[in-house]
């Protein structure tokens, strides 16, 4: 029983990001019909900054920072990589793909990549403001709050799993920022005008819906949400490096499939489920093959065998053709 | 020309082609190291770009696991020519008892290696493409990607195979060596195996390889088969109502593709050391980049996009005008050097950004840069252009008994709770002309959709002499002899005219893609002839004229004529016209009613005809089938529909019903 509830939280800890970058896929997808390749590589941006931040910050205090100060150190963090991110995606959005609106997607798809291979390599070449790395070819250590990498000792005692406060921060955050962008896509001005634009393009413009702003706010949301996963990774993985947007990136985009693909609950429900799904087929054995080794693989069967099923994924809704 | 010389001298081009390649191979390999390995590399891109440009550039799917078939044929090369023990016996007996030399013997073991891996890359495609191909939309796109990847981990996770370290074929084979004592029965004959196989890769097949997948691919390209594709890449479901089975083309394409990329994989064993990372994503990606930088379906192109991009990085890297300009700029050699390195790779993604954004149709478009051909094609057009004589192309078809052609039995058509059309029945005879009619959402256009098989039927028979056609694929019902047109002009957009109407000549094609690729007198012969048809059909429309015209480019009436002459191309029985009349002005309309007279008469088909416009259908029909929310209200002769009280309510309101 502990067994399982202990690699349940693991598996919805790395769900989590799954679930916070398919998010960025589902929407852009339902906005402009496009695979954002390079929704990865903004998410590790927004861990590099989010890791400067904390660093230009201890260099400028001279001393080992205490624990408040590393929790402070995290939210600012976070909030300039969130800005960072943000503009990264609306800058993104304006040059590259913009121009392209009307030309075939593939051409689109091909800039996304060529994006993302830029990013990748800008992030390899070493970069100091001040003296303080901000990129570099062997990556940064991400600074840790203290205090939230101890096991939780009552947790230990009563059920006998190892939980660190820092996986309940990253689910807690995720569950609050999925309901924050449920509410924001639901409720809002904002939101409406996404919807009306993710069904019919030329009808929400005709309707008077402001289509590049609109496009542009869902690249800015989408960023924010990629810093958010960036940062949750960074924590949790202790280190960033100028590929580690690659893997994940193309893991969200299986979960944004998954779960139906412009569908936003469904990509959020996917991610949590690809997460559990990994780890589950990652603890197996056969005989004496551990699996834990095809893990990167299992996301992908997944994906092949969700399409022969339920090509509209999980969550999705088929529409017939109109003739 | 007479088709057998026309044959005969492709044949000699062929061979003319394959023999300068090896000689240009000769000729590199006396080059020095590193512009020898630059060749070598720009000609294994251009041939696994030109198996992705049947994948991308013909049919229109979008795949991003090109790279995992090299890497099956690489794999499968590498352990044909580096772990096949069973093969040395054999070497020694090619080689001693046969009187080869070592080198010869050596080249056999690798070109089996390659047909091997061509073969395993074809299962795998196979195996991937089957299930995928089906489904609509990018799914190929996400499947390929997954295949890639998941191949990457096993392929990381076999001891086998080298595992994460990787492997070569020297490597492997001391490796074997080491393993086997002095007293293995094998021993004796691995000196001659090691000799046969350390020759190095001759720049020659690399060469032959990259010609054969280009004439492959250009045979393929002005095929029947080639045609096919490219119409399913303009609009899968026109392609599949003139008759064309699209997902055995799809599948196929993609096989062809992925046996491509294994053949050059089994070569490719022997330039490079294998390893999992250097066959994921991002070398699929670059494949891609390729195919759509070169334009489309642009053979020229895609060669052209896979030299440019291969060679790009390298020449920021070493070109010394470079060089001189960033010292002229006061920047050391060594300080440009340490700079280009971090840079290249960003400056060529910049470009390729740039290129994308100022020609998304890529360098080419859907051209190909070919001017001997060019100047020939201008003169072939010159020839065609002639007095409109209007044959009728088509022989009448004898109809045996005097039954209805089509019988509509009980037809039910639901989707999700909305009963678009409920219990639809219709009889058709031979060579009538009944129209349907009824408001805006009556369902009219859904009975045509089940009729034609693009949507399967709730429930009710449909019946075309005698053939049931629910259950149907669309270009099965074709084949049978329906035909129809579409509300919202679905033409081959990027297509010329004339290639419209050979297309829809499908179903009629005896010469598949062996015929093609060898270009037999029959080949040449079949194309001519399928060419006058189209010619012939042209001329009854009027629009001989625009016959090298891409279709999107003509003027709304003739693509609305273009679409009907289309339909009439694939020699139906029955022709479903859906608003032939939409958009057109009065005069028009009046000439669109004479050709509707005129194609009953002179090609004897039942026309089937949905129209908003009550003169022309009253004008011309002689039986009427009112719809109104998918129940028939009336039916019967124009004269007695126009007193139906049922229609005047359904069409004007009926008088009292409602407020």
């Amino acid at each position: 029983m502990a067994y399982y509830l202990q690699q349940t939280i693991n598996a919805l800890t790395t769900g989590s990001l799954y679930a916070l970058l398919a998010l960025g896929y589902t929407m852009v997808f339902g906005v402009l019909r496009l695979i954002n390749f390079a929704h990865g590589e903004v998410c590790m941006v927004g861990a590099f900054v989010a890791a400067f931040v904390a660093r230009a910050w201890n260099q400028a205090a001279g001393l080992a920072p205490t624990a408040e100060q590393t929790w402070v150190q995290a939210i600012c963090g976070f909030l300039v990589a969130a800005l960072a991110c943000g503009l990264l995606g609306f800058t993104i959005e304006r040059m590259a793909y913009r121009p392209l609106r009307k030309a075939s997607k593939l051409s689109a798809l091909i800039t996304a990549i060529s994006i993302s291979l830029i990013l990748q390599n800008l992030a390899q070449i070493q970069w100091r403001i001040n003296g303080i790395q901000l990129f570099g070819p062997n990556g940064l250590a991400f600074p840790r709050i203290i205090g939230t990498s101890t096991p939780i000792v009552w947790l230990r005692d009563t059920c006998g799993i190892s939980v660190v406060p820092l996986e309940l921060l990253i689910l807690g955050l995720t569950a609050g920022t999925l309901l924050l962008l449920w509410y924001i896509v639901r409720y809002t001005h904002m939101g409406q005008a996404m919807r009306a634009v993710s069904i019919s393009y030329d009808a929400a413009a005709l309707m008077g819906i402001p289509i590049n702003r609109t496009i542009s706010s869902t690249f800015i949301l989408g960023s924010i949400l990629a810093a958010l996963g960036g940062c949750l990774y960074g924590m949790n993985n202790t280190k960033v490096e100028p590929l580690m947007g690659l893997i994940p990136g193309l893991k969200a985009f299986v979960a944004a499939v998954l779960g139906g693909i412009g569908n936003i609950p469904g990509a959020a429900l996917g991610g949590f489920m690809l997460g559990i799904i990994e780890t589950a087929v990652a603890a197996q054995q056969i005989g004496d093959v551990s699996l834990s080794p095809y893990r990167d693989a299992v996301a992908f069967v997944l994906l092949i065998v969700v399409l022969l099923i339920r090509p509209e994924g999980i969550f999705g809704r088929a529409l017939p053709e109109k003739v | 020309m007479t088709p057998k010389l026309r044959s005969l001298r492709h044949l000699l081009i062929v061979i003319g082609l394959l023999v300068l390649a090896g000689a240009l191979g000769v000729a590199l390999d006396s080059a020095t190291g590193y512009n020898r390995r630059l060749c070598l590399d720009i000609a294994f891109h251009a041939s696994l770009a030109l198996g992705l440009l049947l994948v991308l550039g013909l049919t229109g799917q979008f795949s991003l696991g090109h790279a995992g078939f090299l890497a099956i044929g690489a794999y499968t090369g590498a352990v044909v020519c580096g772990k096949a023990e069973f093969l040395a016996p054999q070497i020694a007996f090619w080689h001693q008892t046969c009187g080869l030399s070592l080198a010869v013997t050596g080249e056999l073991v690798r070109a089996g290696g390659c047909v091997a891996g061509g073969f395993a890359a074809m299962l795998a495609a196979w195996l991937v493409g089957m299930p995928t191909l089906r489904l609509r939309g990018d799914y190929l796109a996400i499947a390929t990607l997954g295949f890639g990847e998941i191949l990457s981990v096993l392929i990381t996770n076999s001891k086998y195979l080298g595992g994460n370290t990787g492997l070569s074929i020297p490597g492997m084979q001391r490796e074997w060596i080491g393993q086997a004592g002095p007293n293995n029965p094998l021993a004796q004959n691995w000196s001659l195996w090691l000799q046969a196989q350390n020759i190095a890769l001759p720049g020659a097949w690399v060469l032959i390889l990259l010609v054969m997948s280009i004439i492959f691919v250009r045979n393929l390209k002005s095929s029947t088969t080639g045609r096919a594709m490219l119409a399913i890449r303009e609009d899968w479901l026109a392609a599949e109502t003139v008759g064309i089975p699209t997902t055995r083309y799809k599948v196929a394409a993609f096989v062809l593709g992925g046996a491509l990329a294994g053949l050059a994989g089994g070569l490719y064993a022997h330039h490079q050391y294998l390893t999992p990372d250097s066959f994921r994503f991002m070398f699929s990606v670059e494949l891609v980049t390729m195919v759509i930088l070169g334009g489309q379906g642009s053979i020229t192109g895609t060669v052209l996009a896979a030299a440019g991009l291969t060679l790009l990085p390298q020449i920021l890297r070493t070109s010394s005008t470079l060089q001189h300009l960033a010292g002229t700029l006061g920047m050391e050699t060594s300080a440009w050097n340490t700079f280009i390195d971090k840079w290249r790779i960003i400056i060529y993604a910049v470009l390729i950004i740039v290129l994308m954004i100022f020609r998304p149709q890529g360098l080419l478009g859907h051209h190909e840069l070919n001017i001997l051909w060019a100047k020939w094609r201008r003169r072939a057009t010159q020839d065609t252009v002639r007095v409109g004589v209007s044959i009728p192309p088509v022989m009448p078809i004898a109809i045996p008994n005097p039954q209805p052609l089509l019988i509509v039995k009980g037809l039910v058509m639901e989707f999700g709770g909305l009963r678009a059309v409920d219990d639809f029945n219709l009889e058709l005879e031979p060579s009538s002309l009944v129209g349907i009619i009824g408001p805006n959402g009556a369902g009219k256009t859904t009975v045509f959709n089940a009729l034609s098989g693009i949507y399967p039927v709730t429930a009710g028979t449909i019946k075309l002499a005698g053939h049931a056609l629910t259950g149907l694929q669309p270009h099965h019902i074709s084949a049978l002899g329906l035909a129809r047109t579409f509300q919202n002009i679905r033409l081959f957009k990027n297509l010329s005219v004339l290639d419209q109407i050979q297309i829809a000549q499908h179903v009629h094609h005896q010469q598949g893609l062996p015929a093609a690729l060898m270009r037999h007198p029959a080949f040449y012969r079949e194309a001519e002839q399928v060419r006058t048809v189209a010619l012939d059909l042209l001329a009854f429309f009027n629009l001989e004229a625009y016959a090298d015209q891409m279709a999107g480019q003509l003027c709304y009436g003739d693509q609305r004529r273009l679409e009907i002459a289309r339909a009439l191309a694939t020699r139906p029985k029955i022709l479903l016209l859906d608003e032939p009349a939409a958009g057109l002005n009065p005069a028009e309309t009046r000439d669109l009613m004479r050709l509707i007279e005129r194609i009953q008469r002179e090609f004897s088909v039942a026309i089937l005809l949905i129209e908003h416009d009550m003169k022309l259908v009253m004008g011309i029909c002689q039986q009427l089938v009112v719809l109104d929310y998918g129940r028939t209200i009336a039916a019967g002769p124009p004269a007695s529909i126009r007193q139906d009280a049922k229609v005047i309510a359904a069409y004007l309101g009926a008088v009292g019903s409602s407020g």
